[in-house]
């Protein structure tokens, strides 16, 4: 193949986080024009593959080619030098200073005395917008903008450093359906003349404006495909490329589930915080596992915490054992019974200047203590305990958080919580980031406490890890409840067009 | 395994260095003066480095926080004409009252100062430094409103006496106070629920809420503690200069902040004990009371502690950066 008849050529590409292959060995061909999708589950590398293209992750295996000349991608600016620009999924545009100096930031046209010229700066800026169908004004502050209209400035801005290649990441999941429709128009405009990469979870826009789709699985390449029109490939081919674990695989991976669950701990009537999520209902019994799925923007996890007394919610009711919860803050929660491991394992799960054996004793340090002095033997006992039966793999429970790998770290936290004998036990994304050794044991041991009376609450977006875990599932849609199906319901196809919003019999 | 080794290594030469640069100190001085080892020196330092002590002790609490406290000092000089006017009956036309009651009385306005920075920075998200600057304006305010900004003298011995006086006719009070305040703060750092839990909050203060620390009750006790351990300081105050004075405080107002932080505790909380912050007070006052004794000025004094605050931090910041 020649390379010359590419935009860009990314050739094995290979990325590795610590212990973790986020990319194997991946080739990315790239046309002259058009927009080339990607698509792949959560952790598929999809990210991470558009993260090297935009020289945001700068440490990888593999070349990279621009119009067939071989590039290093050392830096966002080396990136932007050769005209590759991303659009990021998180706004990166800041809120207190004018729409034209977000546009031109760092690079603000000067007048002979070396000052800013401002007058320049808003006509160029003025012209972006104009080229771009956008009736913004330059001189507005960006944070009064909505959020669709500061994707399009976040655009504007990429599209200001002139471009060949524009890395759009999600665009589309902050804004509403006729603002996607507007989005999707520009593209087009666009790939008429430039190569577009888009990631998108929506699989219809993905169809509706894309020319090939590469499909990515655990880091490797599965295929690259033409896109013929928006029913050529079907929906259903690209999930099942998607997903692609076969039945087998599943029951290895997945303990036995149980038959025998007892009566209703947890109840969730009408739960609704106006503008995110509305009349949420759903239940939870002793020794059950309950799976919440969804995709990305389904809002499972404001659920959560709001039933977690984490967020506040403006209606509905929490029962815990039949009796409604009064006030809902967290240490009402953790009284009633719940425990809840976070999705954020960095940010709201681990104290990184703290050992191992003080993790596991965050929760219930009351009871290795006798008016209010702690007894350290009970202590680093109890810690003990948990880190063998757990498994945890230390050097001795003094260690510190943070010298453990991401798997170990996520049992550290789990052991906090199991350590409080928790009758109703929230996991919100539990194996995220961690590898296949430690996500087996993790679902063992969500197995074992259901089993032991637990009810637990899975939030994952891992349709395998959904339906290797559930006794009973939920679906999600952008803050509705679309559904939910019982273990012998349980099916692929049921779930993903849940997952897009269509609810059963539709 | 090995990394394991080497990082304990590490944390070791933080808490090593400091006690190092003391001794150093201590025999530098010794063999350069004639008098700095001497027992009736040495028990100057301990009276000199007292109330810079308990107050940095106090601040210790606020920054493993993450937090900052910019009122100690304005809290000592306020209290110090409180606990000075109660026990004169110098206000409201009130009479005098037992010396007993006046630093009660003194201890719980202190108090009550912290519980509102406390409140200010945990339930209404006003960051510490602003909510003890607000703290200080207003308590300087009231002090002045109070006592016109006049000196009060002529005070009664049992006040006088825990800043002035002696146990057994040889211990200073003043340093036996701080040492108990020492002792009490670094048992309940280390062994209760409450210690642990501020650590927990320091580090992270988002999962210690997820994990059910009600992270607001726990803030306010700290900030609690660190303004009535200035208020205590104020108290001791009176008695070392004799008289009640509006202008008590100053130049403490950072002293004790730099102190603990001498002593490796992070500005960013969650890491620090106070143990470090004791070698930073120590360091701090053997430093001058040394030059001080070489016939240095106050302008050398300053300099130098500006030199050894720099050189510590950053060399903190390098050691914690290689362990990152």
């Amino acid at each position: 193949m020649n390379y010359n008849d590419f935009a860009l050529v990314a050739k094995s590409i290979t990325k590795d986080y610590g212990a973790n292959r986020a990319l194997d060995n991946v080739d990315l061909f790239l046309d002259y024009n058009g927009v080339h999708a990607l698509l792949g589950a959560n952790g598929a590398g999809k990210s991470t593959l558009m993260k090297v293209l935009a020289g945001i992750v700068n440490e990888y295996e593999g070349q990279i080619y621009l119009n067939g000349k071989e590039i290093k991608l050392t830096s966002p600016h080396a990136a932007m030098a050769h005209g590759i620009g991303m659009v990021h999924q998180e706004l990166s545009v800041l809120p207190n200073i004018t729409v034209a100096e977000n546009v031109y930031l760092n690079r603000f046209p000067k007048t002979k005395l070396g000052t800013v010229d401002w007058n320049k700066l808003y006509d160029d800026c003025t012209k972006i917008l104009e080229s771009l169908g956008l009736s913004i004004d330059p001189r507005m502050m960006l944070g009064k903008l909505t959020v669709a209209d500061r994707q399009m400035v976040e655009i504007a801005k990429v599209l200001s450093m002139n471009p060949r290649i524009i890395l759009l990441d999600e665009p589309t999941s902050a804004l509403s359906e006729m603002e996607i429709q507007r989005l999707l128009e520009l593209i087009r405009t666009l790939k008429k003349n430039h190569s577009i990469v888009f990631i998108t979870h929506k699989l219809d826009e993905m169809l509706a404006v894309s020319d090939k789709i590469t499909i990515l699985r655990d880091g490797k390449l599965l295929d690259t495909i033409d896109v013929v029109d928006k029913t050529n490939p079907s929906e259903k081919e690209l999930v099942s490329k998607m997903i692609g674990v076969s039945s087998g695989d599943l029951s290895e991976m997945f303990p036995q589930k149980s038959k025998e669950t007892g009566e209703v701990i947890l109840e969730v009537e009408g739960l609704t915080n106006k503008g995110v999520y509305e009349d949420i209902s759903f239940n939870v019994k002793k020794g059950e596992v309950v799976v919440f799925t969804g995709l990305k923007g389904a809002k499972r996890t404001e659920v959560m915490r709001a039933v977690f007394g984490a967020d506040p919610f403006t209606h509905g009711t929490i029962k815990v054992r039949g009796e409604k919860l009064k006030t809902v803050t967290i240490q009402n929660a953790v009284k009633s019974g719940m425990a809840m491991v976070t999705e954020d394992r960095k940010g709201e799960g681990i104290v990184p200047l703290m050992m191992v054996k003080d993790h596991i004793s965050m929760s219930t340090i009351s009871e290795s203590a006798r008016a209010g002095f702690i007894n350290k033997e009970k202590l680093g006992e109890k810690a003990k305990t948990y880190v063998d039966k757990l498994k945890i793999k230390v050097h001795s429970i003094n260690d510190l958080i943070t010298s453990l790998s991401g798997g170990n770290q996520q049992k550290v936290v789990l052991a906090k919580w199991l350590a409080a004998n928790p009758d109703i036990l929230i996991l919100d994304e539990p194996t995220r980031g961690i590898d296949v050794g430690a996500k087996i044991e993790i679902y063992k041991l969500i197995r074992q406490v259901a089993d032991e009376g637990t009810a637990v609450l899975v939030v994952t977006s891992e349709l395998p890890e959904a339906i290797g875990l559930a006794d009973r599932l939920y679906v999600m849609f952008e803050g509705k409840m679309i559904g939910e199906l019982s273990e012998k319901d349980i099916d692929t196809d049921k779930i993903m067009h849940m997952m897009f919003g269509q609810r059963i019999g539709e | 395994m090995k990394t394991n080794a080497a990082k304990r290594n590490k944390i070791d030469i933080v808490a090593i260095t400091p006690v190092l640069f003391l001794l150093v100190l201590v025999i530098f001085y010794s063999v350069s003066t004639n008098n700095f080892f001497s027992i009736t020196n040495l028990i100057n330092i301990g009276r000199q480095i007292s109330i810079t002590g308990i107050m940095a002790i106090g601040v210790t609490f606020v920054i493993l926080l993450g937090e900052i406290d910019l009122s100690l000092a304005v809290i000592l000089s306020f209290s110090g004409m409180i606990v000075s006017g109660l026990s004169l009956g110098r206000y409201f036309g009130m009479n005098p009252m037992p010396v007993w009651l006046c630093i009660i009385i003194t201890l719980i306005i202190g108090a009550l100062l912290g519980a509102i920075a406390g409140f200010a920075n945990a339930k209404l998200r006003i960051p510490g430094f602003m909510a003890t600057l607000a703290i200080m304006y207003m308590s300087k305010g009231l002090m002045l409103m109070l006592t016109d900004a006049q000196p009060l003298f002529g005070l009664p011995k049992q006040l006088t006496y825990w800043g002035s006086g002696y146990l057994f006719d040889s211990i200073p009070v003043i340093i036996v106070v701080f040492l108990i305040v020492f002792v009490a703060a670094s048992i309940v750092l280390k062994h209760t629920v409450f210690g642990r839990n501020i650590y927990a909050i320091g580090g992270n203060a988002v999962a210690a809420r997820m994990s059910g620390i009600n992270v607001v009750k726990y803030k306010i006790i700290a900030f609690v503690i660190c303004t009535t351990l200035s208020a205590l300081a104020g108290i001791l105050m009176v008695g070392r200069i004799g008289s009640g004075q509006v202008t008590a405080g100053e130049g403490l107002d950072m002293q004790p902040i730099a102190a603990a932080v001498l002593g490796g505790t992070s500005l960013m909380g969650g890491k620090g004990t106070v143990w470090g912050t004791l070698l930073g007070v120590l360091i701090m006052g053997v430093l001058v009371n040394g030059l001080n004794m070489l016939g240095a000025g106050t302008e050398v004094q300053s300099l130098a502690t500006g030199f050894v605050l720099f050189a510590a931090v950053a060399f903190n910041m390098a050691v914690s950066k290689k362990n990152a």
